[in-house]
Order: C-alpha cells, then structure tokens, then sequence
C-alpha cells in the first residue's frame, strides 16, 4: 500500500515538475477549461440536490460549460501546434466565432 | 331531387348561417321579398294554415308528421327592382331550441317563377335526428351581389315525428348510429408541464455564486499563472483594431444578455449581424498588424 502511495506521489510530483515547463498561455488554457468544467459539475450537484425544474435552463447551462470546455481543449491543441510562438494569437478568431454560436444556442434554450 | 340539393348545400349554409345573424343586424340588405307565405299543408295538399308574412314574424305552428311546412316567396334587388333576380342561396332553416341543431331546406323554383320550400319531420329527423318539440324558423336569404345576406326569425314550429305504439315523442337520437361520429370531438386544450415547487430564492441565490466561483478561481489560477495585458499593441493603429475587436465581443455578449432578458430572436439577429461583421472586420487588421510586427521581430 505505502509503495503504491510512493507511487503516486512520484507521478504527482513529476507531473508538476513538468507542467511548470508548459508555456503560459496553454496554461492560462488550462485553467479555464478546469474552471468551465467545474461549473458544469457545481450546476449538476444543483440539479441533484435542488431538483430541475425549468429543465430546459439546466440543459442549456450544463452544455454550455461542456460545449465550453471542449471548445478551449481545442484550441488549447490549436495553439500547442505553434510551440508557443505569438503566431497563435490567429487561432483565437474561430474560437470566438465558435463560443459565440454556442452562447447564441445556449441563450436561446434558456428562455 | 329537393333532399339532395339541400343536403349538398347543407355544411356550406352551416359555416356561412352563424355569419349571417351579426351581419344582418348591423347593415340593411339590399335584398327585398315579397308574397312570403309560410303554410302547412295536410297529406292531400289543402292547406291547414296560411299565413302571409312581410317580415321577421312570430308565427305560432305545428309541424306533425303527416304534414308539411311550406314556404314560398319571390325576391328581389332594391338596388334594380325592375330585374329579375333568383337568389343564389335561399334557405328555411329549423333549429331545434333543446340542442341546437339545425335542418336546412334549399328553395327550389315553382312553375310560376316564385320560389318555395317544403319541410317534413322526416326531413327534419334526418338532418338533426328524432329530436321533437320547439324548433326556431327562420328563412335565410344570400346572394353574391349584396352584401349584407338576410335573416328573417318567423317564430316557433312545434315538430312532431310520428309517434310511438303509446302516442308519446321518440327520444332524442341521431337519425343513424354514423352520424354521431360526425360530432365535433371536444376542443383539443394544450398541457403545460405544472411548474414543480421551487426552491427558496436564497438558496438559489447562493448556488448561483457557487456556480460563478469557479471564474473567480480563473482569474487567481491565470495571474498565478503569469496571465498579463503586455501582448496587447501599443501603436496607435494596432490597439485601435485591437481595442475594437475586444470591444464588438463585449458588446455581442451585451447583446446576449439582452436577448436572454427582453429580446426575441428576430430582433437580435439583425443586430447581431452588424456587430459580427464590425467585429470580424476589426479581428482582422488586428491581425494584420501583429502579422506585421511578426515578420517585423523575425
């Protein structure tokens, strides 16, 4: 058991030795696609505690934080591609074509 | 002959009967009738009553089932007097008092060139079953070049089928079994889903600041992180295509949340439209401008 916890900590603590390499802004990517999903899983517990009524706000908000957070994984690969380099910035346009159309629907849906 | 020309008309008078009565009332009809006689004739055809009417009446009598109703009169245009006219739609109609129901009997032309109808409660059994008892006249007169139709109210005819083995009225029932499936069925009304009970607004309130925590937490991860605005052109040209591309999302989310709050989805399109296009546009050169500075550093 102990040696499987030792394990564990070795994955933990070179993962994070290698994420502090990753560049900043996949970073920034990061945090937001974490926060995005987080806030789907908070509106499920919602859901689940509370109860969901006007189902169709429920469905819109949870796929919205899903349809978000997809969206910035892509784009996280997107701007990967480029290493980094400023080059990436023009990726950043289908994204916000993208969000925007997923935020027109979800809107819509809410009521 | 008579039977069927008014059963062919008979759903036509229906939709147009129940017009008739509002309109009549308002405006005069052009239409004139003169030697309107409504009478009742025995089974040998001497007539048992006779009555000569000049207008809406309140006429007292007893159609049995050995007799028959019969209505004659000639019509014509107060606007051209002079001219023969033969209106395209003249009806005797029965409305039984208990139901509703109404018999339409077409007028059909006599030898002499009036016009006549007859009614037996045979007739009347088949349009609206052996309902007996108060039945409403009425004589409805449209024709295209008039406006405004004519209703005349005659009164009240007793209608008595032919009677049981003990003397007494058959029941009320439809004339044959089919007719009842001709119903109209009772009106269709939407459900909605019954909204549940709610949770108290406190506690939505809160879930709600749960629920946008996770962005606060964004902002903490992505300055930890390094995140800062030193990307962002400086030169005059470069920050004002910048500045406006950042500016037409903001306002296309403005726009998002107006949509959610009084909007409809026809009214936010169009302007939607424009800022996308302004915004696409000023996306644009801003990136024309960082390509620019790229190719400048390389």
């Amino acid at each position: 058991m102990a040696q499987h916890l030792d394990t564990l900590k070795e994955i933990a603590s070179s993962f994070s030795a290698a994420y502090v390499k990753t560049p900043t802004k996949l970073k920034i990517l990061d945090a937001f696609s974490v926060c995005a999903l987080a806030t789907a899983v908070l509106q499920f517990v919602y859901a689940k505690l509370v109860g969901t009524f006007p189902f169709n706000a429920f469905l819109a908000g949870f796929f919205c934080c899903v349809g978000t957070f997809v969206l910035t994984l892509s784009l996280r690969m997107k701007v990967a591609e480029h290493g980094g380099k400023p080059t990436a910035a023009k990726e950043f346009g289908g994204y916000a074509l993208a969000m925007l159309t997923l935020f027109i629907a979800a809107v819509n849906y809410i009521g | 002959m008579e039977t069927r020309g008014a059963l062919l008309i008979f759903c036509w008078a229906i939709a147009l009967a129940s017009p008739f009565q509002t309109r009549a009332e308002g405006q005069q009809s052009d239409i004139l009738l003169k030697d309107v006689t409504v009478s009742l004739l025995e089974a040998s055809g001497a007539a048992a009553a006779q009555e000569k009417v000049s207008g809406p009446a309140n006429l007292r009598l007893v159609l049995d089932h050995t007799r028959t109703l019969k209505v004659t009169l000639s019509a014509a245009l107060a606007s051209a007097p002079d001219q023969e006219f033969r209106p395209q739609q003249v009806f005797v109609r029965l409305t039984a008092k208990a139901t509703g129901g109404a018999a339409y009997f077409a007028a059909v032309k006599a030898k002499d060139g009036s016009l006549y109808t007859a009614a037996k409660s045979a007739e009347v059994q088949k349009q609206v079953g052996t309902q007996s008892g108060a039945y409403e006249l009425a004589l409805v007169v449209g024709d295209a070049r008039t406006l405004q139709p004519l209703l005349w109210a005659l009164g009240e005819v007793q209608v008595l089928h032919p009677p049981l083995d003990d003397g007494s009225q058959p029941a009320a029932a439809p004339y044959r079994a089919m007719d009842v499936l001709f119903r109209p069925l009772p009106e269709i009304v939407h459900m909605h889903r019954a909204p549940e009970r709610r949770a108290p607004a406190l506690v939505s309130l809160l879930f709600a600041l749960v629920a946008l925590a996770p962005l606060g937490a964004f902002v903490v991860l992505a300055l930890r992180a390094g995140a800062n605005l030193k990307g962002f052109p400086t030169d005059g040209a470069g920050f004002l295509s910048a500045a406006g591309f950042h500016a037409g999302l903001a306002a296309i989310l403005a726009l998002y949340v107006l949509f959610w709050l009084r909007l409809n989805l026809m009214q936010t399109l169009p302007i939607l439209a424009v800022l996308a296009g302004v915004t696409a546009t000023f996306g644009r050169s801003t990136l024309n401008h960082l390509a620019a500075a790229w190719q400048k550093q390389e």
